[in-house]
């Protein structure tokens, strides 16, 4: 391409994107509020100081996570019973989010509405009172008015229930009873006597409100998710609804001696006031027998309400104004997840206006060999992709290929774990050998204790087993992983680490939840992801030694089944052992398996479904997802995917379809009995012990905090700003396509390990120009606009690393070349970082190209490359004609035109600022 | 100086302005509602498309979240008004093998969202290596889902693949244990085609969800929850000799190959969009829009279609939507808009995504009887969508009744024919491969006199709906069969575009001081 050609492109691409205005703030946000203040335990008289802190109040993103800090609040009792979101607590503190900054308990998010009990605090609301002086216990709808029991019910929940006054004006009773035709008993337009439709039981849209135990030192530590109005439209907050994360310790009620004229409290009340059940703090135990008067629901009785700490929330503008309408033609793109999170902020910005174009990108997540595959492979008649992202260069394409850098992030591990004191855990370190054992299933998922395993035998599912004293002289164990640990946090490579993650709980050396193998969130797909996450472990000379068969320093070995473990672009489940079912009892019968009391027992056995299905254990129990998004997810929604339990489900067969005699031994002929293995439920909170093989962007978007990984300067680096970036430094720069890679030997000490740079790779012929030209337009604002981190919508979001200049201009470079169409790769980067930062260390690259031996900056970047003739790869369209000169000649065109213009208005305005110009110089000049 | 580079950017801004030709429409939302969250769940067929509109759409404003429970368990959450939409292979069944399933307080309707394959993904080692082009017929793939046929040596295997034999292992059939749609679907095929195999094993008639794992006919199958655990079981290490039925995605995803199946056009065909998009000009749609199933399929003509390119276990998947009438107390105003406008966000521009997650998009009849359907969901925005601005592969904007996908689907490659081949391991399907592919075979489709497009003509020209233009001219059609890969597809239309583009700039430049002049001058005279 000419010279003068390169710079007619320049000035257009210089005129067409609008910059966006600066980020109004910095990425580096300071809202963190905290709040000191007394609070009382009315029932006993006291008070204490206590105090509330919350990192980030300000700019906030639907279902981000901030940290809540609470200390010197009064100790929970029954602290170990975190069932069914902690509401069996004892003195927890509730926490949840309301709308306003000065909120009353109708705006606040919480379940829990139930105005009985309140009813008997002395400072008790009068609607609350009422329901006390009307019922001698809850929920009895006879004493209310209604000509039939639906409208009594109706009425009970009218009184009974404090509503919920959503945004938009109506007011929820939130307890979904139904009549018998399935009508709820309220539904008025502005009353309803059931949950806003926009919280459900699991999954995204739970309710984020926590009831949180508290230590025995008054302290605990959390992440609490955020909902802005697109995922909670009921508690509407927004940029422009204030909302506040409200605080409620719960402690002792002051309660009323009687109720009104004389009327002794009903028995079910005479716990107001006694102390709470369960285990004191600090102690072991648990119980479901609580005292209701001590526990979360009662968050707006007045004497704990009083106590409340408020703290403002406010949140980032969000942008609606992309229309399902919009009629630019899409411009599609398929690839990478590394770019999702930030696909999604760039597409938005299409849509406000921050980049207006004629044009409408729209990506498609996807493998990135997937993307590979159809970037150069045909279909009927077309290619099947024009543009894809991937990590990995495309090879063998026929299309000449250029690759322009989009974006620096990376993988990552992240975690949802919750210590020995239950407490989420915010650090934690892996190291690659580490990181080995978990993916290869190497930790021992059943444990048999030396009392259940000494002079015993395993149990392979053939040895005769006729009777219970047989029984008991076998147990089932994996035959490989008898002697590993149980768990990550049993490896005391982990613990040497993480020298202070609080494995204890009160007696127990190692927290129970904390012993459960842990298998890791893995999407199961071809991935460059994982690709380099293997890489990375396999990069490391002591998990390289492990994975070859040598024992970590304690003697875990590898499961022999991922022994010599290579690098892999797709995870794939290796262990084939199956846990042998328990024996069967004489006259076992299908139906009634629901227990295991027709089996003979066997420690550690397995269950009517391995008999059945006879899933590979360590596959029964591992988390499989089908994208880095989806393993995030499942650490918000505290389950993977894993079937451990065994189900049935049973359907009577009529008599007339019924088999004569049984299909197999112990066929119930008469029933219709399914097996099904089935998912857990979700875990408590405090009892979370769960990893995710994700990427920097996934885990940043939902604040899911993330594992330092021990890089080959044994640092151990956590994926922070900067960090990625400079771990560029260790990159090795393939010479024919451009593109970089890592390079995990030579990781320096600030580096993170897990970067991973995402390109737009897009062929340089063989598109028609209007496409190629919104192709480069495209890159361009991905590699410039869409390059500056902050806070808004708009802006690159967090997880990512801006790129350095010298990959911008070989991203601008690669723009260009895809705009032209003539077949023309851009030359290969010496120096990936470029001379604003240290310059990296030797290249192991061959540079194959003399050219690149030049200095690559602003200036002559564009020299080196005409200097090397081997770059442009000659295609058919290049010896086009028209194709070569329409182009330059537009150009050419338009900057006469803008010449003339400028001339035009030149002499059409008298006041022209230049004229004025050279009229004062003129008259300057005449008067010298 | 500061005033220059004022007026600079002015301009700067202008030339954007005008260059930039449709200017994005302004919020025109000032009487809706906001958008309110919206939960979806059911079928995992599906899944992988779901997933990518609700990505889509999270930058339209719109918040959805889905979850693959199965299409069993997303009818029966939307019967008892525990999500908003449900997607579903199937309709309500009445009851199956027991367990209840309709919607007897909710009113619906059904709504076709996305076509795609049921494919039978294996893994089959021959000397370490994954063998890829498995072929199998109809009988073949029954009788090994029945126990039947258990070993990759099988003859009826050998003879699927003329002659070319496999070292002798068991076959491992990997079954859904959930209630699926893709059980669903497969059994009905079962069910429909092979009564004599399906009906002894399964001890039933029709279809079930509820795939029966018969281990007195079938030792070796097993189950697993959700088509990714299927999926994953078939890529896992112990899943050589595996095959299960799964949608098209899933295999691509994981780069693993899915067999072979035969068709009454007597070729050996993988379920590629194009493929489906041939089948389902066969399938039945009902056309009462005042029954409970309008719009449901019924596929006896896809099984059986005999255009050598059709994909006999093709089918389309469907969403379960609220309707205004009884039972529905979630639909506020802002659910219904974010509803109808996700909806008519994945039946139009969703749509072009489609064959690149391994489904097929959805024809223009039913993509403009799902507008209509939409229109039904409580509190719908309900604006006249144009069909022709969708970006859909299927629809040809000078013809919206001729389905563009299945004129260009390429026939596959003789050797992929019964009684030839079988095709090479690593060639995948026909048109694979530049070298082979696009063009080259593009031209014998348009020529086969045998092929689809003239019979489905007699028919039905799509999918069996009535739609405006009976005569579909296929033939005449066909010769202009457009082939998009050269960059400059005409001398003449570039040197009009260069002018134009010229005088555009022009325009461009000269205008903005004019007006802004003028401007200025009425400004002042009104001061």
């Amino acid at each position: 391409m000419s010279r003068i050609t390169r710079l007619g492109l320049a000035v257009v691409i210089a005129a067409l994107p609008v910059v966006l205005p600066a980020p109004t703030a910095s990425a580096q946000d300071d809202s963190a509020v905290e709040q000191t203040k007394e609070i009382t335990n009315y029932g006993k008289d006291t008070t204490r100081n206590a105090t509330v802190r919350v990192s980030r109040t300000a700019n906030l993103f639907d279902r981000q996570q901030v940290r809540v800090d609470l200390a010197g609040f009064e100790p929970t009792w029954n602290a170990n019973n975190t069932a069914v979101n902690g509401t069996r607590l004892q003195y927890p503190v509730v926490v949840m989010q309301c709308r306003g900054v000065d909120p009353d308990p109708t705006t606040c998010a919480n379940e829990e509405r139930l105005q009985w009990q309140a009813g008997f605090d002395v400072n008790a609301t009068p609607s609350q009172r009422a329901v006390a002086e009307r019922q001698s216990r809850p929920g009895d709808p006879s004493v209310y008015p209604g000509a039939d029991l639906n409208e009594q019910y109706a009425n009970l929940f009218r009184a009974e229930q404090l509503p919920f006054a959503a945004a938009n004006g109506t007011s929820y009773l939130w307890r979904l009873e139904t009549r018998s035709d399935g009508v709820p008993f309220i539904d008025e337009p502005n009353l309803k006597s059931f949950p806003p439709t926009d919280v459900t039981s699991e999954g995204a849209a739970t309710i984020n409100t926590r009831n949180i135990p508290i230590r025995p030192d008054g302290t605990n530590a959390f992440l609490f998710e955020v909902r802005q109005r697109a995922s909670q439209s009921s508690l509407g907050c927004s940029d422009t609804q204030a909302c506040s994360i409200v605080v409620v310790p719960i402690m002792d009620m002051a309660c009323l001696d009687e109720l009104s004229e004389d009327k002794p409290l009903p028995a079910e009340a005479l716990n107001c006031g006694k102390p709470g059940r369960g285990p004191a703090p600090g102690e072991s135990g648990a119980t479901d027998d609580v005292n209701p008067f001590a526990a979360s629901q009662q968050w707006h009785a007045e004497s704990n309400w009083r106590n409340r700490f408020v703290v403002p929330i406010s949140f980032a503008p969000d942008l609606q104004s992309c229309d399902v309408r919009d009629s630019r033609p899409p411009l599609p793109a398929y690839g990478s997840e590394l770019v999702a999170v930030a696909q999604e902020r760039w597409g938005a910005a299409y849509c406000t206006g921050a980049r207006r174009a004629d044009y409408l990108p729209v990506y498609t997540q996807g493998s990135e060999y997937f993307a590979r595959r159809q970037l150069t492979t045909q279909l009927g008649a077309a290619y099947q992709q024009n543009a894809v992202f991937t990590s990995q260069p495309v090879t063998e394409s026929p299309r000449p290929v250029a690759h322009a850098p989009t974006a620096i992030t990376g993988f990552a591990v992240a975690f949802v774990v919750d210590d020995g004191n239950g407490a989420q855990v915010q650090n934690m370190t892996l190291s690659p050998r580490l990181l080995a054992k978990l993916i290869t299933q190497s930790y021992n998922p059943i444990i048999v204790p030396p009392a259940a395993r000494d002079g015993k035998k395993p149990y392979d599912g053939t040895q005769s087993i006729p009777d219970a004293a047989t029984a008991a002289r076998y147990y089932v164990a994996h035959p490989a992983l008898f002697n590993n640990p149980q768990s990550l946090f049993a490896d005391p490579e982990f613990a040497d680490l993480n020298p202070d993650f609080a494995l204890r709980s009160g007696t127990d050396a190692l927290a129970p939840h904390l012993r459960n193998t842990i298998n890791p969130m893995v999407f199961t797909v071809e991935s460059d992801i994982m690709m380099d996450i293997t890489r990375y472990v396999t990069g490391d000379p002591a998990a390289r030694a492990w994975l070859d068969g040598q024992p970590d320093p304690y003697g875990m070995r590898v499961n022999p089944a991922w022994l010599n473990l290579e690098p892999t672009q797709i995870y794939t489940l290796l262990d084939t052992w199956v846990r042998p079912a328990m024996p069967r009892k004489e006259g076992w019968l299908e139906s009634k398996i629901g227990v295991l009391t027709d089996r003979q027992f066997v420690y550690g056995g397995g269950d009517t479904c391995d008999e059945v299905h006879g899933t590979e254990y360590l596959t029964k129990v591992a988390n499989v997802a089908n994208a880095a998004k989806a393993t995030a997810l499942m650490l918000l929604d505290r389950r993977g995917s894993a079937t451990p339990i065994c189900t049935q489900t049973i359907a009577p067969v009529p008599t007339g379809q019924q088999a004569a005699e049984p299909q197999f031994p112990g066929d119930d002929v008469t029933q219709d009995v399914r097996f099904n293995e089935t998912k857990i439920a979700p875990v408590d909170y405090g009892k979370r012990a769960q990893l995710a093989l994700t990427t920097v962007a996934h885990a940043a978007l939902y604040g899911l905090p993330t594992a330092r990984l021990v890089n080959s300067a044994g640092q151990a680096i956590g994926p922070a700003p900067g960090t990625m970036r400079s771990a560029l430094h260790a990159a090795t720069v393939d010479p024919v396509t451009g593109t970089v890679q890592i390079d995990h030997t030579r990781v320096g000490a600030d580096g993170y390990p897990g970067t991973m740079v995402a390109y737009t790779a897009v062929p340089t012929s063989g598109l028609d120009l209007a496409t190629a030209g919104r192709y480069a337009d495209f890159i361009e604002f991905m590699a410039t606009t869409g390059q500056v981190p902050g806070p808004t919508l708009a802006n690159l979001p967090p997880g990512y690393d801006p790129l350095p200049p010298s990959l911008v201009r070989q991203a601008k470079d690669a723009a260009a070349a895809v705009r032209a169409q003539r077949g023309e790769v851009p030359a290969a980067l010496d120096d990936p970082v470029g001379e604003d930062t240290p310059p990296a260390v030797d290249q192991q690259a061959p540079a194959a190209n003399p050219g690149s031996g030049l200095p690559v900056n602003a200036q002559n970047a564009d020299d080196a490359k005409d200097a090397d003739p081997e770059r442009l790869a000659k295609t058919e369209d290049a010896s086009s004609w028209l194709a070569r000169w329409s182009i330059p000649l537009l150009i050419g065109f338009g900057l006469l035109a803008a010449l003339v213009a400028f001339c035009v208005q030149v002499g059409a305005r008298p006041d022209h600022p230049l004229r004025r110009g050279l009229d004062g110089l003129l008259r300057a000049v005449g008067r010298r | 100086m500061g005033r220059i580079a004022t007026w600079r950017r002015a301009l700067v801004v202008a030339t954007v302005a005008a260059t930039v030709t449709p200017v994005i429409p302004a919020a025109a939302e000032s009487a809706q509602a906001a958008y309110e969250p919206v939960t979806g769940s059911g079928s995992t067929w599906s899944q992988n498309a779901l997933d990518q509109w609700v990505q889509d759409v999270r930058s339209r404003g719109m918040t959805v979240s889905y979850s693959g429970v199965g299409s069993s368990a997303g009818r029966r959450q939307f019967a008892d008004g525990q999500n908003d939409f449900g997607v579903s292979e199937i309709p309500f069944q009445g009851t199956d093998r027991g367990q209840p399933d309709s919607s007897p307080n909710r009113k619906f309707a059904y709504m076709p969202i996305v076509a795609g394959g049921t494919s039978f993904m294996y893994q089959l080692r021959v000397g370490g290596q994954i063998h890829r082009g498995l072929r199998l017929s109809g009988e073949t793939i029954a009788k090994i889902f029945t126990g039947a046929i258990q070993n990759w040596n099988d003859p009826a295997i050998t003879r699927d693949n003329n002659g070319k034999s496999f070292p002798s292992k068991p076959i491992v059939p990997i079954v859904r244990g959930d209630g699926s749609g893709t059980s669903a679907q497969f059994t009905r095929w079962l069910d429909t085609e092979y009564p004599g195999i399906w009906r002894p094993y399964c001890g039933c008639t029709g279809l079930t969800s509820y795939y029966p794992v018969n281990k007195g006919r079938a030792p070796l199958m097993t189950s697993q929850t959700g088509s990714d655990r299927v999926a994953g079981a078939v890529a896992a290490a112990a899943g050589d000799g595996s095959i299960t039925y799964v949608e098209y995605s899933y295999a691509t995803a994981r780069n693993f190959p899915v067999a072979k199946v035969q068709n009454r056009g007597g070729f050996y065909v993988e379920p590629t969009h194009f493929n489906v998009a041939v089948a389902l000009t066969r399938a039945q749609i009902n056309q009462n829009p005042n029954d409970q199933n309008y719009l449901t399929q019924i596929l006896d003509g896809v099984y059986r279609h005999d255009d050598p390119r059709a994909y006999p276990l093709s089918s389309y998947s469907y969403a379960i939507i609220p309707v205004v009438g009884t039972g529905d107390f979630r639909i506020t105003a802002g659910k219904g808009r974010t509803m109808s406008d996700f909806m008519y966000y994945f039946l139009c521009q969703g749509q072009s995504a489609m064959p690149s997650l391994g489904y097929s998009p959805l024809p223009a009849n039913l993509v403009r009887a799902g507008f209509e359907q939409v229109k039904k969901i409580p509190h719908a925005t309900t604006t006249d969508q144009d069909v022709a601005s969708c970006g859909n592969p299927t629809f040809d904007p000078g013809d919206l009744n001729s389905n563009k996908l299945v004129r260009e689907a390429p026939q596959p490659a003789p050797c992929d024919k019964v009684g030839q081949g079988p095709c090479g391991a690593e060639q995948t399907s026909a048109g694979a491969g530049p070298e082979n592919g696009g063009g080259g075979d593009a031209g014998p489709a348009a020529e086969d006199p045998t092929g689809g497009d003239t019979a489905a003509a007699e028919v039905d020209p799509e999918t069996g709906m009535v739609v405006g233009d009976e005569a579909d001219g296929s033939g005449t059609d066909l010769a202009g069969n457009p082939t998009e890969l050269a960059a400059y597809r005409s001398e003449g239309i570039t040197t009009t575009l260069g002018v134009l583009v010229g005088v555009q700039l022009l325009l461009v430049l000269l205008v903005p001081p004019f007006v802004a002049r003028a401007v200025r001058r009425r400004q002042n005279r009104e001061q």
